[in-house]
């Protein structure tokens, strides 16, 4: 039943999604071909007269605001239109349905948790395709010798050098830690929904507060580690650079070092808040649909 | 003849509101229920527990002697008493939903009704009256062939005529082993077609009888003795 109800979730969703998509490829093409390039280069111009130029100038900024509003929007929006999904298929008058279906409570759950992590994720990777586009554009030839002169084994060398990991570990480990963060953003929302949700007045409102109450204890909670990583990286330091306090004139290896321990400590005590919330509100969802549904 | 819902020892507080109190309950199977009661009297909340969708305070409620799950959810046809379903989507699209999730959903009847009504399936919800998006819920929920139908005020908001094809729907659609409730204040209306009445107040079960006795014991119409019951 979990794949049926993904596969709903998608059909009630890919509509507006598509929308998005095309909006970002449209204004990433217009802005590779009017935008930045007028900005980086002056003598550019597809025009011949002095009225097409201006067309293609007018183009061109329009182009480059539209492309900064989707950057920014793109991930935002599809985070926004997920939680506002969430709401309406669980707690609003489609709710009925939902809780009605002979399906288990926790694939109601799952079902648009996997289907909203799925979109957020291709939102990411469109909106790094897009980054990449506008980047190629600026200097096509620059980037076309970059990669040929492209060497995976110093690539990896570097990787290795500055977090400890070959490169596929590392991707793997980041695909890893994008997919908790963004479980993480939603299943805050989603929590902050369903407890609002059991309030007998301004649900909405009851909602925001436990969002905005979760919010802060992961912050608290992040921030506390941080104070930690801090302390244990400046120890490290210590230790491994004799002369820590009195000069920071450091070898290679030491700085390779330094680095990789940073980056190591840092990572993983994010990656680790950002499971263990997530947990926590996994299961602050779980048993509010599987227990204390409330749909007044 | 075997028993569909039990309730027992059923409570529901909403902070310091109780909406239901200490209700037993016993429906059998092959029967059509008028529930009925004043504004606020709890037969919404008896039929959301009976749904799933609001968990009770205190009590059991067991459906085919289930507790409400997967299992009770498959058996139990529900007909809220608002729109529930998405706006932006089409008819058919809908039917496909209920094809899908519901194995007892029969796709051939709801298109069926659908023409005689000459509602197009290609149509999407969102540009029909309301009178029909009514009509639309009720073909979906009495195209599934279950066990239990819940219908929480089918016939309030729509016309005299609309009314009658409604009952026309319900009566026609109906295996005799199944069972439906009827949550209304229209009694009138639905009088004729009733097996049994449960007259709700305050929360509790005031009365749970027969029609036929209603009439032969006291010699009154369900509607007369409703009035009787609960004057203001």
């Amino acid at each position: 039943m979990l794949g049926k109800l993904i596969k709903h979730e998608f059909r009630s969703t890919y509509k507006t999604m598509l929308v998005i998509y095309i909006m970002t490829i449209v204004t990433t093409l217009g802005c590779c071909f009017f935008g930045i390039r007028q900005f980086y280069s002056y003598s550019w111009s597809l025009a011949e007269n002095e009225t097409l130029r201006r067309i293609q100038s007018i183009l061109g900024i329009t182009f480059t605001i539209a492309y900064v509003v989707i950057v920014i929007a793109l991930v935002l929006l599809t985070y926004i239109l997920m939680c506002e999904r969430f709401y309406k298929s669980m707690y609003s008058e489609q709710g009925y349905l939902t809780h009605t279906l002979p399906v288990s409570p926790l694939s109601n759950l799952n079902a648009r948790l996997i289907t909203s992590l799925i979109w957020l994720f291709v939102s990411g990777i469109i909106l790094l395709i897009s980054i990449l586009l506008i980047a190629i554009s600026l200097d096509p030839q620059a980037f076309w010798e970059d990669l040929r002169l492209f060497s995976y084994s110093a690539f990896d060398g570097g990787c290795v050098y500055s977090t400890g990991y070959h490169f596929p570990v590392f991707l793997l480990i980041l695909l890893l830690f994008i997919l908790v963060a963004g479980a993480n953003a939603l299943l805050l929302v989603f929590a902050a929904l369903s407890l609002g949700q059991l309030a007998n007045l301004h649900k909405l409102r009851a909602a925001v507060g436990f969002g905005v109450a979760f919010a802060f204890l992961e912050q608290f909670a992040a921030t506390m580690v941080m104070v930690r990583i801090v302390d244990k990286v400046v120890d490290d330091f210590r230790q491994n650079v004799p002369h820590f306090d009195t000069s920071w004139a450091l070898s290679i290896e030491q700085t390779g070092h330094l680095a990789r321990v940073t980056f190591q400590t840092t990572f993983w005590s994010m990656f680790s808040i950002f499971a263990v919330f997530a947990a926590i509100y996994y299961v602050i969802c779980a048993v509010i649909v599987k227990k204390h549904v409330n749909l007044e | 003849m075997s028993t569909l819902v039990e309730c027992t020892g059923l409570s529901k507080k909403y902070g310091k509101v109780t909406a239901l109190q200490d209700v037993n309950l016993r429906i059998e199977s092959g029967h059509i229920i008028g529930l009925l009661g004043p504004n606020g009297s709890g037969k919404t909340t008896l039929i959301k527990i009976l749904n799933g969708l609001l968990t009770p305070s205190s009590g059991t409620v067991l459906v085919k002697g289930k507790p409400i799950g997967i299992d009770s959810k498959k058996v139990i046809s529900y007909l809220p008493d608002h729109t529930y379903l998405n706006m932006n989507q089409r008819v058919s699209d809908i039917i496909t939903f209920f094809k899908t999730f519901y194995e007892d959903f029969d796709e051939r009847r709801a298109y069926d009704m659908l023409a005689k009504l000459g509602i197009n399936p290609k149509d999407r919800l969102k540009s029909m009256s309301k009178g029909t998006k009514e009509k639309v819920q009720l073909i979906l929920v009495m195209s599934r062939r279950a066990d239990l139908y819940i219908l929480d005020e089918p016939i309030a908001g729509v016309d005299p005529a609309a009314r009658d094809y409604i009952l026309n729907v319900i009566l026609t659609n109906y295996d005799a082993s199944a069972s439906i409730i009827i949550s209304t204040h229209l009694i009138t209306d639905i009088e004729n077609v009733l097996d049994e009445v449960l007259f709700i107040q305050n929360g509790q079960i005031r009365l749970t009888s027969s029609v036929d006795a209603i009439r032969e014991e006291q010699g009154k119409s369900v509607d007369a003795l409703f009035r009787e019951v609960f004057r203001c």
